[in-house]
């Protein structure tokens, strides 16, 4: 089992994710490894992609939160979460937004002035596409004239390295995110949320400081699309078992995290109300400041170019090596040898295991002839059989 | 890290520092390659087993090298290729146990040393890194890959070779998606590439793929007879004690140019052994079996290896090409270097500073003690090992993505890189700015939006300046002396 977190590690998600996997892996009778593969980058997009292309055989899953939602809104993906198959949900986060302790802006109002005063000069660390930018972009919403100056950060990790050095002058983290960070430097300005969070009984609400900005950030995980639904039925209730044992249950309790389970059908259906709200915000964002990477490129091509244009002294340096090559004909033979070996691993009739073995043994007798016959014939057979056993029986890497 | 724990990856270690110099030793095996191809094998390990591994491979493959520049005047690695200067010229006069016993006891040192200098300052540079904001990890970065490209390959046209190489490295990390933007570009209608080009398929094919095809299809110069001698530790106190200031200086020379982005043991060991040639009392001995020569480069060799794993781990900034694999181990296992790794994982960072600490120590018994054994490998025929090698490299690329996809790209990077060492051009630059540029551009976008689209603050805040001047300074003094050594290793092949 791999399940794509598409998030560095050390975030929210990550944790939750390792957290809900290391209960599922202790389940008895659970033999089949879980793995989490940390798949970050652009706003998660890298990692759901992955998982949108694997094979829909319940060997694969994907632990996203609303990004999903967020990242098709935002055009950064051309699909969203009708892509995947809902497999449920494991609760849901609330979120805070955070400037760091020295920071001038005492309340969320403070920020949203600032914002609103001179447009495009607060910055606000978001990972562009993710429910981080979404949060920032609902909150101008209810300020008419404020807008922030986005800056492409990354996941709650990264976020708060940016935040608590004091590059950026806000940003949002979920509770669970500001509990692990809050003794690093950073102050919380509001929970959006229509009440105060239980943890953080003196971090205001946003509607007590008069914006009605509410957002809880599902998380939730998703299997490829067409994923035969007696698989999903029990992923589901592998992750419903784990998500409501007293050991998560505690957990949960302790990093807020909303305890109730999703299933494959709620979570469809919450989607679908969220997209609904999300269609009526501007998701775009600013693309002048990006780097013209192209014309670095062509800059640094061209200086080396130029130092590479030999002066007469230069050519002295290009000794020839002192290697004596094989005939051509036998080269091309390996080379041909070779693509063949790829190419039909590349067909469901090519086996690693049985040409592998053709291709060592044709590769010894283009090199050694028929001299040595024997120590070919063994090295042939030993060496894709040994690599083979150790690789799928030791380590569990299927081969084709 | 609690003894226990010790005990649990010790099996580990040991394994790796024995794989490691057998690699080391034997020539046409580098310890990227066999690294790389050791990731995929670690993906189901536990992550403390798993990097004590990759550590402990490091350690040894740096250190093998020794045995065969001293037995048969090749350096099983590049980084030993400063040693065959004086080791080899010590065999001939009948020395080589002596040669092999200085040259453990030297590698050991500079590997202590450098660890003693990796565990003291990576938490403290890991904590002072918050500070940086999107332009100075820009800078940092970008400092980075001037060094590399500009100090691979010494002389004017070795520079340009090594900035086309770099940019060749950048334009590879283009496809896919934009790591700002999140946008896919440069895929040219392959949906393959919609994230881009894994790194270990690169890796592979331009180490482990054109080295293979090269051993297979060149036949090497017959090898001379290998001698094998006791190796003699029991060496006299007085020479260890004559030798002590060249022992230190060449460890922190190494340790800073491990430090340095970018770089690795052989320009380290180059570094030390032309300031230890320029300091001694007998300098022309250097490159007839000077011991001095020998010392210099086999402890500033291992003490870069430490040294690189500073950056590694303190900032996620890779030090070396193997420590551009590192990383993507780091991140399969689900750790993030920097400095939320010291506040995250504690228990992983003691465990990766304890793993090379004991591999250091087993690296050096294991030489002493099997050294006998180890130099028979060194005649190992390179052709019959060649299609292994090439197998490994196929099931490796595939096992990264489960896609023959990553197969044909590992094949057509080893093809690139048979063309570029065709054509002298050095694949470390290519690796690094393949591994380094998305940061960069990350950063530099970051902070383009930060300062509303302005670089004005790379040149008038201090830390993006400060750098800027370190590199340029580093990279005039790098050019000089690698550009004297270099004269002087063909100097010496010549005579």
């Amino acid at each position: 089992m791999k399940v794509i977190v598409p998030f560095a590690p050390g975030g929210g998600s990550d944790t939750l994710a390792r957290v809900l996997v290391r209960k599922i892996q202790n389940r008895p009778g659970e033999h089949a490894p879980w793995v989490i593969i940390n798949v970050p980058g652009a706003g998660g997009t890298i990692g759901s992609r992955r998982v949108r292309k694997a094979k829909p055989d319940g060997h694969t899953l994907l632990f996203l939160h609303d990004g999903i939602l967020t990242a098709k809104y935002a055009g950064q993906s051309p699909f969203g979460p009708e892509a995947f198959t809902p497999v449920g949900a494991t609760g849901s986060l609330g979120m805070v937004i955070c400037v760091p302790e020295a920071s001038p802006f005492q309340t969320l109002n403070d920020l949203l002035v600032a914002a609103e005063a001179s447009p495009d000069t607060v910055t606000f660390a978001a990972n562009i596409g993710a429910p981080s930018y979404f949060m920032a972009r609902s909150l101008e919403q209810e300020k008419p004239g404020a807008s922030f100056r986005y800056v492409q950060s990354g996941g709650g990790a990264r976020r708060f390295a940016d935040l608590s050095g004091g590059h950026v002058q806000s940003t949002a983290f979920s509770v669970s995110e500001y509990l692990n960070f809050r003794e690093g430097g950073i102050r919380a300005l509001a929970v959006l949320d229509e009440s105060r969070h239980p943890a953080l009984p003196t971090v205001p609400s946003a509607l007590e400081q008069g914006y009605s900005v509410t957002y809880r950030n599902l998380q939730g995980w998703w299997a490829p699309a067409e994923t035969p639904a007696p698989v999903v039925e029990s992923l589901q209730s592998v992750l419903r078992d784990a998500f409501e044992s007293p050991a998560l249950r505690r957990y949960s309790e302790e990093q807020c995290l909303e305890p109730d389970f999703l299933d494959s059908r709620e979570l469809a259906a919450a989607m679908i109300q969220k997209s609904e709200m999300l269609v009526g915000l501007d998701l775009e964002f600013e693309r002048r400041y990006l780097p013209p990477v192209g014309l670095f490129l062509m800059i640094g091509v061209a200086l080396g170019g130029l130092l590479t244009i030999p002066s007469p002294a230069a050519g002295r340096s290009l000794t020839p090596t002192s290697t004596i090559r094989q005939s051509l004909s036998k080269r091309l033979g390996l080379a041909a040898l070779l693509v063949g070996f790829i190419v039909s691993l590349s067909f469901p009739l090519g086996m690693f295991l049985p040409a592998g073995i053709l291709f060592m043994g044709a590769a010894g007798l283009i090199i050694s002839g028929f001299e040595n016959l024997r120590a070919t014939i063994l090295v042939s057979i030993a060496a894709p059989l040994s690599l083979y056993l150790f690789l799928s029986s030791l380590l569990g890497i299927d081969l084709p | 890290m609690m003894f226990a724990d010790l005990i649990h990856t010790m099996p580990w270690i040991f394994l790796g520092v024995c794989v490691g110099i057998l690699v080391g030793a034997v020539p046409g095996l580098t310890g990227a390659m066999v690294i790389a191809l050791a990731v995929p094998l670690t993906f189901s390990m536990e992550e403390s087993d798993a990097l004590a591994l990759l550590v402990s491979l490091y350690v040894g493959s740096v250190s093998g090298g020794l045995i065969s520049a001293t037995l048969l005047k090749i350096p099983g690695t590049p980084a030993a290729m400063i040693t065959v200067l004086d080791a080899y010229p010590m065999t001939e006069s009948g020395m080589a146990g002596r040669a092999l016993g200085i040259g453990i006891i030297a590698s050991l040192f500079g590997g202590l040393f450098s660890g003693v200098a990796l565990i003291l300052l990576a938490k403290p540079i890991a904590a002072w890194s918050i500070y940086l904001g999107p332009f100075d990890l820009f800078s940092l970065v970008f400092v980075a890959l001037v060094f590399i490209v500009t100090v691979a390959e010494p002389g004017r046209v070795g520079m340009g070779k090594g900035i086309l190489a770099g940019c060749l490295g950048i334009a590879v990390s283009l496809p896919g998606i934009h790591p700002a933007t999140g946008e896919i570009r440069y895929t040219f209608g392959m949906p393959e590439l919609g994230d881009g080009f894994n790194l270990l398929p690169v890796l592979i094919g331009l180490f482990a793929f054109s080295q293979a095809w090269k051993d297979l299809t060149e036949r090497s110069p017959g090898l001379g007879t290998v001698r094998t001698e006791p190796v003699k530790i029991a060496l006299p106190m007085a020479l260890w004690l004559k030798q002590l200031s060249n022992l230190i200086r060449s460890s922190v020379i190494g340790t800073l140019v491990g430090i340095l982005p970018g770089i690795g043991a052989n320009v380290g060991s180059v570094i030390s052994y032309g300031a230890a040639k320029n300091l001694s009392r007998t300098p022309e001995r250097f490159g007839k079996g000077s011991e001095e020569g020998l010392i210099a480069s086999e402890s500033a060799n291992n003490a870069t290896v430490g040294g690189a794993l500073i950056p590694l781990i303190a900032l996620g900034i890779p030090g070396s090409v193997i420590d551009a694999i590192l990383i993507g181990a780091f991140v399969i296992h689900g750790l993030q270097p920097g400095p939320l790794l010291f506040q995250n994982n504690p228990e992983t960072v003691e465990g990766i500073f304890s793993s090379y600490i004991v591999a250091n120590l087993l690296m050096a018994l294991v030489m002493l003690l099997a050294i006998k054994w180890i130099a028979l490998l060194g005649g190992v025929s390179k052709t019959r090992l060649a299609p292994v090698i090439l197998l490994c490299c196929i099931a490796g690329s595939y096992c990264t993505g489960n896609r023959i996809f990553d197969v044909w790209v590992m094949v057509a990077f080893g093809v690139l890189g048979l063309v570029m060492e065709r054509y002298r051009i050095p694949p470390a630059p290519l690796v690094i700015g393949f591994v380094l540029a998305p940061l960069a551009e990350e950063n530099l976008a970051a902070g383009l939006m930060i300062h509303g689209g302005s670089y004005l603050p790379l040149l008038t805040t201090p830390f993006p300046l400060t750098c800027f001047g370190i590199a340029g300074i580093l990279i005039f003094l790098s050019i000089k002396a690698l550009t004297k050594t270099a004269s002087s290793v063909e100097n010496g092949e010549a005579g």
